[in-house]
């Protein structure tokens, strides 16, 4: 897809979870994240949408080596991700979360929290530390840096919180950054300054950006692809525009659809019955985790585990019918 | 153009801070006078820890000195009088010399002890309720033995092997009672952990070491002070009962000690002069401790929702 | 005479020093059958309004100032005793955590019954209702008898509108009630609430912070800013053609995933904290179109058209701001203090 080398790279990752105090037989493992593969480059955005038990924030985990994957490989810059992770992937991999108050050590300052990680690896001397951290915080947009620094994170705005945090995250230069929901507890009104702000820190530190979302409106504005996760699995993949605008998979179909139109005059189109049934149902062994609750399943769909199939240049999905569908529709 | 009955009713300036930040002692203390129950408690305090501090100049004799009549005779159990103003003891000494000497007692064995169970506690909580697992399980037995074990009986075997001396006894009482903070610390981490700023530490590369010590424990830090107030207060009554069943340290005048001597000498119906003083005394403390501390408490909960 | 009223209403908060204000001079009117969205960020005032048309404001907040008038009553000053006749028979309430309002070792059986007693209605009664509600919102009646933990967060949330629906209220009063659903939850939910409108007759305030759901759901919307309200009128035309500033900029912060080549705004700053009363206009600080007056003068409120209001200075040049704030770069502050 690109020529660029990635800096990310899963293949056929999975992570199943063994439900504790099991008695006896069985309990069947929680299949989080269920094989998945994808790459990105450095200076990408990949967003990866899904709804909760999609599987993301266990995707979110094993990027920053949280988790250990149970098979498959993780590797970020050339190096493989192991359950615990050395020193220069520690570097390499920098996390922002959804919960800007949450993410920010209440007794430390803003000095403080955005100089730990220097800290942490022993970089630089007092003066160094506190220059990188100013002008980390200048690049988050937060001016003068100086003022900054010794306010605690209660006396600062969710936005600017979250900006904090986005400049405790690049201090080390990451390669990849991985960022869970970050706007989604943020007033409306500053979401977008944030997404431009994390937008432009991936080109000008020239890193990678994972961008874990539910919210597929916001994708088009900061990704250039978007992978769509369903119950541990990317059922489609491809350029976020495409994605969006000729959904292959019935479930991104099903996501766009339920989203509400901020415009009264639009007409809203009622979602399948089969689709909002055999929610929460575990999923079963075989087969597509999608069919249940389906409109186009077939029996072919419950029998096998749908392959990654192509309907457009890098646009990928997993749905043996997503052809069919898509020249029924033109 | 706006009218100018629009204007609200003014409403009065609000500093906007909703938690008051104790950046200064002098903050510190102004928390405590907020109430009518947090004054006296720390006028209290005040007094005792101001009286021990000065005990040497200020008791009216030698407490252990025993006292002679004209006559030649000891001055036994007598009532207030000029001259003493809390009256004697059975062995001619003077309670109100005693009294003021046993303060020291109580704010020796109170910041020692109290210091000690921090140290202890808070420990065994911050590392039991990081690392979980068998590390947790193993401290959890600890402290479940400490509860388990009854504090007098435990005190006078160990003073009975050691020997009665004050460091003996501040030993037995640190040894038993950081069980309650270990707990309360321990839980308090066990939901600190989970945050994100904990994480995030984890994937800049934090040691588990640097976590506990340097992200954690200054979270937990309120909760450790706040349960050193009350500790203090324990440690102080634990001595005192000690003391009274007459296994505390016979070189050192405390409270306790005067109760003891009090009852072992019969007159402890009798002497209310030597009786209700410590007593009081051991009261009065521990009523101020936890009167402070109460309003130390209220600024762990915010003030307004 | 409107179902419901705000009439010039101010809600304090009380510390101990001061008073601060989380809606200051707020009036509004739902007519019976209709829905109202308010809409508005942080520190707006909203979650305040709704807790206050049910009488549930805390200890240290009361109406200050203004009437609230539920059929003609003011309700705003009156009796705990008399306010639990209207709760729940009159007036019910869908918060937003159906969680946090469920009792969790109760099933949800017994919360129908509880409630049901508490607003004398017996048990026999309100287990043929709660059957009845059930399928309304389609829920298998058989979840009636499990607790709140095994259900899911769209189906405890149906499970707590329906017991809203206990007593056939008038007004539905929802606080953010889809906020932190999946998305195929909430259109659900959305669905949900649009056909009890039309089968129950329902009249319903609805509080959100997302613009898209309030323009599917609601006739008539009302923005609100810093415990004020903004502007007022029909949803639709409020969105197609936005009279104040904040609405111009609110509206083009919510993405549209069916157009997402649109340029999306920000508007720099934050949203005020309570405690930073302002003089003049509220939005001053962050308004791209602020001149001297409003940072000394409260705006009135003023009509547009027949059945709109809007408290700006420069209301009568409202078309030509809304043009103007089209553009994206508008919008746009060097440095942003947010």
């Amino acid at each position: 897809m690109t020529s660029q080398p990635s800096i990310v790279s899963f293949r056929d990752v999975r992570k199943h979870f063994v439900p504790r105090g099991s008695m006896f037989g069985k309990a069947p493992r929680v299949r989080a994240v269920d094989g998945v593969t994808f790459s990105i480059a450095r200076g990408r955005v990949l967003g990866i949408a899904g709804e909760s038990g999609s599987g993301k924030s266990t995707l979110a985990n094993l990027l920053v080596g949280l988790e250990r994957a149970t098979s498959g490989e993780i590797e970020v810059d050339g190096q493989v991700m192991t359950a615990t992770p050395d020193r220069g992937l520690r570097r390499a991999v920098q996390m922002v979360f959804q919960d800007p108050f949450a993410s920010l050590n209440p007794r430390f300052t803003v000095a403080r929290s955005v100089e730990e990680p220097l800290l942490i690896h022993g970089l630089g001397t007092t003066v160094e530390r506190r220059t990188q951290a100013i002008a980390a915080l200048e690049k988050a947009e937060l001016r003068p840096g100086l003022a900054f620094m010794s306010r605690y994170p209660h006396e600062l705005s969710g936005g600017q919180r979250q900006r904090v945090a986005i400049a405790r995250a690049v201090i080390l230069n990451p390669k990849l950054l991985v960022a869970d929901e970050p706007v989604s507890m943020l007033d409306v009104s500053v979401r977008a300054g944030i997404l431009r702000l994390l937008r432009r820190l991936v080109t000008e530190q020239h890193m990678a950006m994972v961008f874990i979302t539910h919210d597929l409106s916001i994708v088009a504005h900061i990704c250039d692809e978007l992978a769509v996760m369903y119950r541990g699995r990317i059922v489609e993949k491809g350029p976020v525009r495409d994605v969006l605008r000729t959904p292959a998979h019935p479930y991104t179909q099903a996501l766009i659809d339920a989203v509400p139109i901020p415009d009264p005059a639009a007409v809203v189109r009622d979602l399948p019955a089969k689709l909002l049934a055999g929610f929460g149902d575990a999923p079963a062994a075989l087969g597509c985790p999608f069919a249940p609750r389906c409109i186009h399943a077939v029996p072919q769909c419950e029998a096998s585990d749908p392959p990654q199939s192509s309907v457009a240049p890098s646009h990928l999905t997993a749905c043996i019918r997503a052809l069919e569908l898509r020249r029924a529709a033109q | 153009m706006s009218d100018a009955s629009s204007a609200l009713p003014h409403a009065p300036a609000f500093d906007g801070r909703i938690r008051a930040r104790t950046r200064s002692i002098v903050d510190f203390l102004k928390i405590a006078f907020e109430s009518w129950s947090g004054a006296f408690g720390i006028s209290i305090l005040a007094l005792i820890v101001v009286v021990a501090a000065f005990s040497p100049w200020i008791t009216p004799y030698d407490p252990i000195a025993n006292h002679f009549n004209a006559a030649g005779q000891l001055k036994r159990l007598e009532p207030p009088s000029a001259a003493h103003w809390l009256g004697t003891t059975y062995y001619g000494l003077d309670v109100l010399s005693q009294l003021i000497d046993g303060s020291r007692i109580v704010l020796i064995v109170g910041i020692t002890c109290a210091s000690f169970i921090a140290i202890i506690g808070t420990n065994v909580g911050l590392i039991a309720g990081y690392c979980g697992g068998r590390v947790d399980a193993v401290l959890m037995r600890i402290t479940g033995l400490a509860f388990g074990i009854p504090f007098i009986p435990f005190a006078v075997v160990l003073v009975a092997l050691l020997g009665p001396s004050l460091w003996n006894m501040i030993l037995t009482i640190s040894l038993l009672m950081w069980r309650t903070t270990a707990r309360v610390i321990r839980s308090q981490v066990l939901s600190l952990r989970e945050r994100a700023f904990v994480k995030a530490a984890k994937i800049a590369g934090a040691s588990d070491v640097r976590i506990i010590y340097v992200h954690i424990f200054p979270n937990v830090l309120p909760m450790t002070l706040l349960y050193v107030a009350f500790d203090i207060a324990w440690a102080v009554l634990a001595e005192a009962s000690i003391s009274f069943l007459g296994f505390g340290d016979p070189n050192q005048v405390s409270w306790g000690q005067m109760l003891y001597l009090a009852y072992v000498s019969g007159s402890i119906r009798q002497a209310w002069w030597w009786t209700i003083p410590p007593g009081l005394g051991l009261s009065l403390f521990v009523i101020s401790v936890f009167l402070v501390g109460r309003q130390y408490e209220k600024l762990a909960s915010p003030r307004l929702r | 005479m409107p179902l419901f009223e705000l009439d010039d209403v101010s809600i304090a908060y009380h510390t101990r020093d001061s008073a601060v204000f989380a809606v200051n001079r707020v009036s509004l009117g739902l007519e019976a059958g209709t829905a109202l969205g308010l809409v508005g960020e942080s520190g707006c005032g909203k979650s305040t309004l709704a807790l206050a048309t049910l009488g549930l404001l805390p200890r240290f907040a009361n109406v200050w100032h203004g009437a609230i008038r539920f059929e003609g009553q003011v309700i705003s000053q009156m009796a705990d005793a008399d306010l639990m006749t209207l709760r729940w028979r009159r007036m019910a309430y869908v918060p937003q955590s159906a969680l946090a309002s469920l009792v969790p070792v109760h099933s949800i059986r017994r919360q129908f019954r509880d409630t049901a007693a508490a607003h004398g209605m017996r048990a026999a009664e309100a287990d043929r209702r709660a059957a009845e509600l059930f399928r309304r919102v389609e829920l298998d009646p058989i979840v009636l008898d499990r607790f709140p933990h095994e259900l899911s967060g769209g189906m405890r949330q149906r499970a707590i509108i329906a017991l809203a629906l206990l007593f056939k209220p008038p007004l539905l009063v929802a606080d953010e009630p889809t906020t932190g659903l999946d998305v195929i939850v909430q259109r659900q939910i959305v669905n949900l609430l649009t056909n009890l409108r039309r089968t129950e007759a329902l009249s319903l305030l609805f509080i959100s912070h997302d613009i898209g759901v309030v323009a599917e759901l609601c006739d008539r919307i009302a923005v609100l800013y810093a415990g004020e309200v903004m502007e007022e009128g029909p949803t639709l035309e409020v969105l197609a053609n936005p009279s104040h500033p904040y609405t111009m900029g609110l509206a083009r912060s919510f993405p549209d995933v069916r157009a997402p080549d649109r340029p999306l705004v920000s508007i720099p700053g934050h949203p005020p904290r309570l405690s930073e009363v302002s003089q003049g206009c509220p939005f001053a600080t962050r308004c791209p179109f602020v001149r001297d007056l409003c940072r000394t003068d409260k705006p009135r409120k003023s009509g547009v058209g027949r059945d709109r209001s809007v408290a700006c200075h420069f209301a009568d040049e409202a078309p030509r701001m809304a043009e103007i704030a089209t553009r994206p770069g508008i919008w746009e502050e060097g440095g942003a203090a947010a």
